[in-house]
């Protein structure tokens, strides 16, 4: 059977997918990492 | 147990859902691209649709919950309910930066432009921009009761406005018609494609309750380390 | 009922009132709004587009621009001073504040679309006389949704860092329904056709001032809540 040659886009569409939810899942993590740690408030200084 | 250890906790179990769904998605990119049959009109590009539309369904999902529990919270006035509308609201952001960028290039080999104004494409671009809108006003309010009450106001008023949207993009349509264009017939989906379609729908929803669990946990942590830096100025 | 309007009233005097004595934000939005009729006109390739084509959307950019700058400046108003406390200290029901502010938001965006009406005539050489009747009820309908949307945004923004950027920002995806259902009808009218032809869209419009209006009105409330 002959198929349209269009593998191309059906590639790139799946690498863009996982990349957006890898990097949102990493940046969560980061960011819950980042305000997780227990001197955070004591460093933070609205103040300064 | 104290609220951070209880936060941190939560976060431990999105972190655990959100790498089930990760592997998920391995195993639906397994499924799609070597065990599912390849369409004959459209070719592999077809494949696209089996990430593009759960990507759809959950970020409209995503949003419709964000619009649902915003009116609960104007009703309860529980903060938790505030921060859960928020949590969905980004995720439901990152969804959709997922079913934007990948329903371009689907459209490009099958319909022959990146871009069409259909409705439901348009739509889903004004509802994401709104809710982008939607976070940056939380990030520029200060005061959390004020931020819970105003965004659940533009979540309440999001959910009345995609169906006028819908309607002026098919009155738009209407006026101008544009040739027929290639669609996939969905309701006639062989089985084989149905599943890895259903088994995709399933792992999306499995990243949006992991997403959510982080996003939620993230904003306990945020709180609690307001209150104590709110405490120690006093 | 009667109270509630009278103190609505009193609430959309005020601020006509402030505006006559200033004019500020008057002229500046009628400005601007000329200023805009007369880029759109160089906004295309003559030789590719007539005028005519790109009129009514031209017309419905720039009032939508114009009711913006309107709409800014009603809560701003109220920031100065704390106004708004004095307002909300009021004994009358937090309905009328909001329907005196949707007064005074029509008057003010409506007057703005009046008076630039005639110079988007004398610009585009459109003379649209015997569709004018049914062009100004459009004018209303459309200007009605603007300002429901608005006026409950606008309470909403002055709280926020950056109001003027974030309002535009939250109100424009709102203003996509009426603005391309005012651009289609406009277009219509200004060709001479039967507004039959766009009774889709009418519907569209007064199903928008009904809605948002309802809901504007009953959301207002939870802006205020101190």
């Amino acid at each position: 059977m002959e198929y349209p040659d269009n593998g191309a886009y059906m590639v790139a569409a799946y690498i863009v997918a996982a990349v957006v939810l890898v990097v949102y899942s990493v940046g969560l993590s980061v960011r819950i990492m980042w305000e997780s740690r227990e001197n955070a408030v004591k460093n933070w200084n609205p103040r300064q | 147990m104290n609220p951070r250890q209880n936060a941190v906790r939560l976060n431990l179990k999105g972190q655990l859902i959100t790498w089930v769904a990760l592997l998920g998605l391995a195993g639906v990119y397994v499924r799609a691209l070597a065990f599912t049959p390849i369409e004959r009109t459209q070719g592999p590009a077809q494949k696209i649709f089996y990430l593009h539309a759960p990507a759809a369904m959950t970020a409209l999902m995503a949003f419709a919950l964000t619009g649902v529990v915003s009116i609960f919270y104007l009703w309860l006035k529980d903060r938790k309910l505030d921060l859960f509308a928020a949590s969905s609201a980004e995720v439901g952001v990152a969804f959709s930066v997922v079913m934007l960028t990948t329903g371009p290039i689907w459209g490009k080999p099958i319909w022959g432009t990146w871009w069409s104004w259909d409705a439901r494409l348009t739509s889903t671009l004004f509802i994401f921009l709104l809710f982008v809108g939607y976070l940056v006003m939380r990030g520029a309010l200060e005061d959390p009761r004020v931020r819970a009450q105003y965004s659940s106001v533009i979540g309440i008023m999001g959910l009345l406005l995609v169906p006028f949207i819908h309607i002026s993009v098919y009155l738009f349509r209407t006026l101008h018609p544009t040739p027929i264009i290639a669609k996939p017939s969905a309701p006639s989906l062989p089985q084989e494609m149905l599943v890895t379609l259903l088994i995709s729908a399933l792992v999306f929803l499995l990243f949006y309750v992991g997403f959510v669990t982080q996003r939620y946990s993230l904003g306990l942590l945020r709180e609690l380390k307001h209150e104590e830096a709110a405490r120690g100025i006093s | 009922m009667a109270e509630v309007l009278t103190a609505a009233l009193a609430i959309a005097a005020k601020d006509i009132s402030i505006e006559l004595r200033t004019k500020t934000a008057f002229m500046s939005a009628l400005v601007f709004a000329i200023l805009v009729l007369a880029i759109l006109f160089f906004a295309r390739d003559p030789t590719a587009v007539a005028a005519i084509d790109v009129a009514p959307g031209a017309l419905w950019v720039t009032f939508t621009f114009a009711a913006m700058v309107g709409l800014n400046r009603s809560f701003l108003l109220e920031r100065e001073n704390r106004a708004l406390e004095g307002i909300l200290l009021s004994p009358i029901p937090r309905s009328s504040i909001f329907l005196g502010k949707l007064i005074g938001n029509l008057a003010f965006v409506f007057t703005i679309e009046l008076i630039s009406l005639p110079i988007f005539m004398l610009f585009y050489d459109v003379a649209i006389w015997s569709g004018l009747p049914r062009l100004l009820i459009v004018m209303v309908m459309t200007s009605v949704a603007f300002v429901s949307v608005g006026t409950l945004l606008s309470s909403m923004v002055v709280r926020t860092r950056f109001a003027e950027l974030m309002l535009p920002l939250l109100l424009l995806p709102f203003l996509v329904p009426p603005v391309v259902g005012a651009v289609q009808v406009t277009a219509r009218i200004m060709a001479e056709r039967p507004l039959n032809e766009v009774a889709g869209w009418l519907k569209l419009l007064a199903a928008f001032d009904i809605v948002f209006f309802i809901l504007s009105l009953m959301l207002f409330e939870a802006t205020l809540e101190e």
